[in-house]
C-alpha cells in the first residue's frame, strides 16, 4: 500500500503561552477532498498556515510528511516548490494584469529577461481549457466576478503542478451558480489524484462536495468521519461542545432582569447596501433596551461588524429602513455624531482601529472626551490626570505610570485602556465587538466583570463575540446574523450553542 | 540618557569640532549670535513643518509661498507706500504677509479635506502656483525699498539689558512651573511616592543642569554682543506656542492621533478635516511670517527668493526625530534639527569650504544623522 499523500504527526503550536494547536495528527490520500470545519478560533487557519509553509518549520512541533518522506517547509514558496498551493480567503490577484500574467507572475516564460509572449499565453490557454474555462488568457483580472477570480487562483494552482491544494473559505463571496463551477473544477482535479482540504463554514457544501469532514475544536482535532457516515447535527454539537469556562460571572445575570429600563435603539428593517449595490445587511429588526445586554453571533463574513458600525456613522452604507435611538429618528453620518448621541464602540482590532500605539495611556484613555475638561480647548492636566489614575486603579491596568506608551502594554490591559476611553464618554447605548480577543483569561473575567457593572448601571450593551460561550453566558438576549440576515432572536433561558450554531450556518 | 538626547549630542559634538577647526572663532559671540539669526527661519518653517509631518502629511510649498509674501510686503511697502506709514505701514505688511501664508495654507488644505488629494500633490501644485504669483506680481525683478522699521524686523536686536532680563523671566517661570510643586509641598510629596521621589528627582539633576548652563551661557552670549536678534526673539515665541499647542491643547491631541492611527482617530470623533486645515493654515502663516522677515532682512523682495526653503525645513524635522509616517516628535526636536543644519552651514562658511562643496556635505550629514538617530532608538 502506497503511503497517504500528505501526513501530519503531533503538530503542536503555540503564540506565546496559549496554545493554538494541540497534538494534531492527520493524513490525506491522494484524490480525496476533506473538509475542514471549527469555529472562529478553533485552529483551522493556523494549520493551513503549517501546511503551506506561512509557519516555517521550527516554528511548530511535529512533523509533516508527504508521500512517506519527512518534509520540512522554510517559506510559502517552497511549499510551492514541493506541490502545496494554498487559495485564501482574500484573493492575491493583481487586477491591472491579464489572467496570464497572473498565473505566470514571477515565473513568466522568457528568453534573456525578455518574457516570450506567446508562449505565455499558450500556456494559460492551455490551462484554462483543462479546467473548463471559457475565457481568454488575456482578459485583464478586474474585469472578471470574484468566482471567477477563485477559477483563476484554482488554474494558477495547477500550474504550480500543486498536489495538495489548500482552499480557506472559497465559497464566503461566491453566487450559488460560481460555487457549483467551483465544485466542477474541484471533481476534476479530485479526479486527477489532487488532495483539496476544504475549510468552509458551509456546512451544506462540505457536505456536497467533500470525501471525509474533520472537526476542530480549541486546537484539537476532535473527530474525523467520513461523510455519507455522519449529519450536520452530529458535526455541529462536535464543534461546539466544549465545557463552559467557569470566567464567567455568577447571578449578574438574574439580578440584571428584573432592572431592565425603556427602549434604548431599535431597528425597523434595516437594510445596508455598499456603493456597488450588494446589501451588506438585509432587512435586520432589532431592539435594546437600557441595562440590556443584547448578544450578536454569527460567523465571519455574516454583517455582525458592518451592522455596528453602520450604526456608529463609520461605513460609506447607504441605510434603509429605520433606526430610532430613545424614541427619536435617528441617521448616524460620522463617528463623531454618534459619539455626541450617545454611541461607543470598542472595535474588532485593537492595533488596525483602537490603539494610538506609541501615545500614552492617558492620551489613548481620554481622546473621545477631551471636550470634558477642556476649556477653550486648552485641557486641564490636573483634572485629565485625576480622572485617568481613578480608572487605571478601577480596571486594575497594570502599568507604572500613565505616560506609558500603551503598546507596552499586554493585550488584556491594552482592551481595558480602550474600554475606559469609551466609558469616559458616557454612552447610553455601547457596542462591543469582540471585546476579549488576544486577551488572556485572568483579564477575560476581569473584562466580562466590567460589563456586567455597565448593564447594570443601565448602558444598553450590543456585544459580538465569536466565542460562543461568551456570548451565551453574557447576553439577556441572542441575535444571529447569517450572511447579513437576522435569521433568529434567541432569549437566553432557550438559548443553546447547538441553535446558535445552526441558525448561523443555515 | 545619551540615546534619549542623540540629537543633541550631534549638535554640541559638531560644535565643538567646529570650535576646535576654527580656532574658537565658532565659539565667539558675535558668530554664535549669527548663527541663531542664520537658524531662525528655518526654525520657525520647522516648527510649522513638525506639526504637517505629525499628522504624517508633508507640504513642498513652503519656500515659495515664503517668496510670494515677500512680495507682496514687498509691493505693499514700495508701490502701496506703506513706506511711508512709518511703525502702522509695518504692521499692515505684516498682517498683509500672514494673510498671504493663511490662504495659500487654506487652499492647499481644501483640496485635502474637500477632494482627498494628498498633501504631496497639493502643495506641490501651490508650490509651483505660488513661485509664479511671486513673478507675475513682481515683474520678474526684486522690489526695493522697505522703511526703516520694517527692516527693523530681520536687523534689530532686543538691547543686551532687556535680554537679560527677558531670558531671567523665562528662566524664573521654569523654575517656578517644574520646582515650584516641590517648593510648596515637599512633605506631602515625599510622603506619598517615598523614594521613588527622591530617585527620581536625582534623575532628572543631570538635565536640569544641563538647562541651567544652556540658559546661562546663551545670556553670556547676548549679553557680551549686541543682545537677542529679532527673528531669534520670533522664533522663541513660536517654538513655545507650537510645543503649548501639542501639549496642552486638545488639537495638539488630535494631531499625534491622526499621524499615530488614522482610523482609529476617526472612530473616536476626531474632527479631521478641522485639524488638517489648522495644520496647513498655520504652516501656511509661519510661511507667510518668514517671508517678511526674509525681505526685510535684505531690505528688498525677491521673486526668486526662499527657494528649497521646504527641504531645509523636512530635513530640520526628520533630523529632529520625527517619523515620516507621522504620530511621532517634538518641537524641541525639530529646533535642534535646524540647529544642526545651521552649524553646518555656519562652520562651513567659517572655514572657508566652497559653497558646492557645502551642499554636497550637508547632504551627507543629513542622512548619518537620521541615521545614527534611528539607530540609537532601535537599540533602546
Amino acid at each position: 500500500m502506497t503511503p497517504p499523500l500528505l501526513s501530519l504527526h503531533q503538530v503542536s503550536k503555540s503564540f506565546g503561552k496559549v496554545s493554538v494547536l494541540e497534538d494534531i495528527s492527520f493524513e490525506g490520500q491522494s484524490g480525496e477532498i476533506v473538509a475542514l470545519v471549527g469555529e472562529n478560533g478553533a485552529g483551522k487557519s493556523t494549520l493551513m498556515k503549517i501546511i503551506s509553509g506561512v509557519w516555517p518549520e521550527g516554528s511548530f512541533s511535529g512533523s509533516l510528511k508527504i508521500l512517506g518522506e519527512t518534509v520540512q517547509l522554510l517559506s510559502p514558496k517552497d511549499a510551492q516548490n514541493k506541490g502545496i498551493s494554498i487559495i485564501h480567503q482574500e484573493l492575491h490577484l493583481v487586477s491591472e494584469l491579464s489572467i496570464a500574467e497572473n498565473i505566470f507572475l514571477g515565473r513568466e516564460p522568457h528568453r534573456w529577461g525578455i518574457v516570450d509572449w506567446q508562449a505565455l499565453f499558450k500556456n494559460t490557454d492551455t490551462l484554462l481549457k483543462e479546467l473548463d474555462l471559457s475565457f481568454s488568457s488575456q482578459t485583464a483580472v478586474k474585469h472578471l466576478s470574484v468566482g471567477e477570480k477563485q477559477l483563476v487562483e484554482i488554474a494558477k494552482a495547477l500550474s504550480l503542478k500543486a498536489q495538495i491544494l489548500i482552499l480557506d473559505e472559497p465559497t464566503s463571496a461566491l453566487t450559488e451558480k460560481e460555487t457549483q463551477s467551483l465544485f466542477k473544477a474541484l471533481k476534476k482535479l479530485k479526479s486527477e489524484g489532487v488532495l483539496c482540504l476544504y475549510i468552509s463554514h458551509k456546512l451544506s457544501e462540505v457536505f456536497e462536495i467533500s470525501d471525509r469532514i474533520c472537526i476542530l475544536r480549541d486546537g484539537k482535532l476532535v473527530s474525523s468521519y467520513p461523510t455519507p457516515k455522519t449529519t450536520s447535527d452530529q458535526v455541529i454539537s462536535d464543534m461546539v461542545g466544549r465545557t463552559i469556562s467557569e470566567i464567567f460571572p455568577e447571578g449578574s445575570l438574574t439580578q440584571r432582569k428584573t432592572s431592565l429600563g425603556k427602549e434604548a435603539l431599535r431597528l425597523t428593517h434595516l437594510t445596508c447596501r455598499d456603493k456597488n449595490g450588494n446589501s451588506i445587511l438585509k432587512d435586520v429588526s432589532l431592539s435594546v433596551h437600557e441595562g440590556e445586554i443584547l448578544g450578536i453571533a454569527g460567523l465571519m463574513g455574516a454583517g455582525r461588524s458592518e451592522l455596528i458600525l453602520t450604526l456608529f456613522g463609520a461605513t460609506p452604507f447607504s441605510i434603509e429602513g429605520e433606526i430610532s435611538l430613545f424614541g427619536r429618528s435617528f441617521r448616524p453620518t460620522s463617528p463623531r455624531h454618534a459619539i455626541e448621541a450617545g454611541l461607543a464602540l470598542l472595535t474588532e482590532d485593537r492595533k488596525l482601529s483602537g490603539m494610538i500605539p506609541e501615545r500614552p495611556i492617558r492620551d489613548n484613555m481620554t481622546l473621545a472626551c477631551l471636550k470634558q475638561f477642556s476649556n477653550q480647548k486648552i485641557i486641564d492636566g490636573k483634572q485629565e490626570k485625576t480622572l485617568v489614575e481613578r480608572f487605571i486603579t478601577q480596571f486594575k491596568i497594570k502599568t507604572q505610570n500613565q505616560e506609558t506608551e500603551i503598546v507596552h502594554l499586554s493585550g488584556g490591559n491594552q482592551q481595558k485602556v480602550l474600554l475606559a476611553r469609551w466609558l469616559l464618554t458616557k454612552p447610553k447605548v455601547l457596542f462591543l465587538d469582540e471585546p476579549t480577543r488576544g486577551v488572556d483569561v485572568g483579564a477575560k473575567a476581569e473584562i466580562y466583570q466590567l460589563i456586567c457593572e455597565l448593564a447594570c448601571q443601565g448602558v444598553a450593551i450590543i456585544l459580538i463575540s465569536s466565542e460562543l460561550p461568551e456570548v451565551l453566558n453574557l447576553s439577556d438576549r441572542i441575535a444571529v446574523l447569517n450572511q447579513g440576515s437576522l435569521t433568529g432572536v434567541l432569549d437566553q433561558s432557550l438559548a443553546t450553542q447547538e441553535k446558535i450554531m445552526s441558525l448561523a450556518t443555515c | 540618557m545619551l540615546k534619549k538626547h542623540s540629537t543633541l549630542l550631534i549638535l554640541l559634538s559638531l560644535a565643538i569640532l567646529l570650535t576646535v577647526l576654527t580656532d574658537g572663532i565658532f565659539i565667539s559671540p558675535r558668530n554664535l549670535t549669527n548663527l541663531t539669526r542664520q537658524i531662525s527661519l528655518n526654525g520657525i518653517l520647522a516648527v510649522g513643518m513638525t506639526l504637517v509631518i505629525l499628522i504624517s502629511g508633508i507640504d513642498l510649498s513652503v519656500g515659495s509661498v515664503v517668496a510670494l509674501a515677500g512680495i507682496i510686503v514687498g509691493i505693499s511697502q514700495s508701490h502701496w507706500g506703506l513706506e511711508n506709514w512709518g511703525i502702522w505701514g509695518t504692521f499692515g505688511s505684516v498682517i498683509l504677509a500672514i494673510a498671504v501664508g493663511v490662504l495659500c495654507g487654506f487652499f492647499n488644505a481644501y483640496w485635502m479635506v474637500k477632494h482627498n488629494i494628498t498633501s504631496f500633490i497639493t502643495t506641490l501644485g501651490m508650490m509651483v502656483i505660488a513661485r509664479g504669483l511671486a513673478l507675475i506680481f513682481s515683474g520678474g525683478i526684486a522690489i526695493a525699498p522697505m522703511s526703516t522699521e520694517l527692516q527693523g524686523i530681520g536687523n534689530g536686536y532686543i538691547p543686551p539689558v532687556a535680554s537679560l532680563i527677558l531670558i531671567g523671566l523665562v528662566l524664573a517661570s521654569w523654575i517656578y512651573i517644574s520646582w515650584g510643586k516641590l517648593i510648596q509641598k515637599p512633605f506631602i510629596l515625599s510622603q506619598k511616592t517615598g523614594q521613588v521621589s527622591l530617585s527620581s528627582l536625582l534623575a532628572s539633576l543631570p538635565a536640569t543642569l544641563f538647562i541651567l548652563i544652556g540658559f546661562l551661557s546663551l545670556s553670556y552670549v547676548f549679553f557680551s554682543y549686541r543682545g537677542i536678534p529679532i527673528p531669534v526673539f520670533i522664533l522663541a515665541l513660536v517654538a513655545y506656542a507650537g510645543h503649548f499647542i501639542l501639549s496642552r491643547m486638545t488639537i495638539g491631541r488630535y494631531i499625534f492621533a491622526m499621524g499615530g492611527n488614522l482610523e482609529a482617530s476617526r472612530l473616536c470623533g476626531v474632527p479631521m478635516g478641522k485639524v488638517t486645515f489648522f495644520v496647513f493654515i498655520v504652516m501656511g502663516g509661519l510661511a507667510g511670517l518668514s517671508g517678511l522677515i526674509l525681505t526685510s532682512r535684505l531690505n528688498g523682495a525677491i521673486p526668486t527668493a526662499g527657494n528649497l526653503f521646504e527641504l531645509d525645513a523636512i530635513a530640520a524635522v526628520v533630523i529632529g526625530g520625527t517619523s515620516l509616517m507621522g504620530g511621532v516628535g517634538t518641537i524641541w526636536g525639530s529646533i535642534l534639527g535646524a540647529f544642526i543644519i545651521g552649524t553646518l552651514n555656519n562652520g562651513m562658511s567659517l572655514m572657508n569650504v566652497p559653497t558646492f562643496y557645502q551642499m554636497v556635505i550637508k547632504g551627507l550629514i543629513i542622512i548619518l544623522a537620521v541615521l545614527f538617530d534611528s539607530r540609537s532608538k532601535q537599540n533602546r
